[in-house]
């Protein structure tokens, strides 16, 4: 079972995201949620989780440096963390993946899309079987 | 995303077509109608509707490569209805505060939407969405070129509107 942490000032965006977490086959055990990265770090303290999403664009601390504290953690660098933005320019795809975000989703963003990226991150067997599917 | 992601990511980024922010704007609005909010969207020339008493309105600021505001206008019975797609409930259920958080959501989505299409290479930064005024709203500003685009929604009109600074 995989608990996941949604990092996001936008409560409409958390909202979407839990939900569309709910309609995957995934085996989705708790979705935490935090305001922003400061509130993320005091919550992974406490409730470690499998994935991060995380915006960008956030008041206290913003996604960079959040991520970037993250992989200053024993603890946490190696949890993959899911940007998803509003903001899809290059720049900012190099952005977050040189601070080591394991993968970028661009707004807008189907269900579906969301359910294949958290499967290639957390379940590699389930994302080749998707794959498969897809042909 | 692993390399070859990247790698597509960026060739579909240098095969995007050069758009005028118009273009963006309405492709930014179908994209984003259409996949997030599961509506259906019909475009429709200034000039032909007239929002309604209660149409709710939300801007925010971009700065960086290009430098203006971008804003939406809804009816708010389409909004409504933007809402119980958006939250997967009854459009009866939607509470005010979700209406308010979701019109500011959508504003930031359709801004950011418009400008990955308009301008890809670049890094544009916006502020945090505000509630604002209908009345008024995307209304021509000395010096900035104001563009417009808007949609035929279930129950009412949503505008999408840019003003960018000449000098950026």
């Amino acid at each position: 079972m995989y608990d996941i942490l949604i990092v996001d000032d936008s409560r409409a965006m958390r909202n979407f995201l839990r939900r569309s977490l709910a309609m995957t086959d995934l085996d989705i055990g708790t979705v935490h949620e935090a305001n922003n990265g400061q509130e993320a770090l005091t919550l992974l303290g406490e409730h470690p989780v499998s994935l991060i999403f995380s915006d960008i664009n956030m008041p206290v601390m913003d996604g960079a440096a959040f991520i970037t504290e993250l992989s200053r953690r024993e603890l946490t660098r190696k949890i993959p963390v899911v940007v998803v933005s509003s903001d899809s320019s290059l720049e900012r795809l190099h952005q977050v993946l040189g601070l080591g975000a394991r993968s970028y989703l661009p707004k807008p963003f189907s269900p579906e899309m969301l359910e294949r990226e958290v499967s290639r991150l957390l379940d590699p067997e389930c994302d080749e079987a998707l794959e498969g599917v897809a042909g | 995303m692993n390399q070859q992601e990247i790698h597509d990511f960026e060739v579909a980024h240098a095969k995007l077509p050069a758009q005028t922010i118009r273009e963006a704007m309405a492709d930014a609005l179908r994209n984003v109608l259409e996949t997030m909010f599961f509506a259906e969207v019909t475009p429709v020339e200034e000039g032909e509707f007239a929002y309604a008493d209660g149409a709710l309105a939300c801007m925010v600021e971009c700065r960086g490569a290009h430098r203006g505001s971008f804003g939406v206008v809804v009816d708010r019975a389409a909004h409504e209805l933007l809402c119980a797609g958006f939250y997967g409930e009854d459009e009866s259920d939607v509470t005010s505060r979700q209406m308010e958080d979701l019109i500011c959501e959508l504003t930031n989505m359709l801004a950011g939407a418009a400008l990955g299409l308009f301008s890809p290479e670049h890094l544009c930064v916006l502020s945090s969405p505000e509630v604002c005024s209908a009345e008024g709203a995307g209304s021509a500003v000395a010096g900035e070129e104001l563009s417009r685009c808007t949609v035929a929604l279930d129950g009412g009109h949503l505008t999408l509107w840019c003003s960018l600074r000449g000098d950026a």
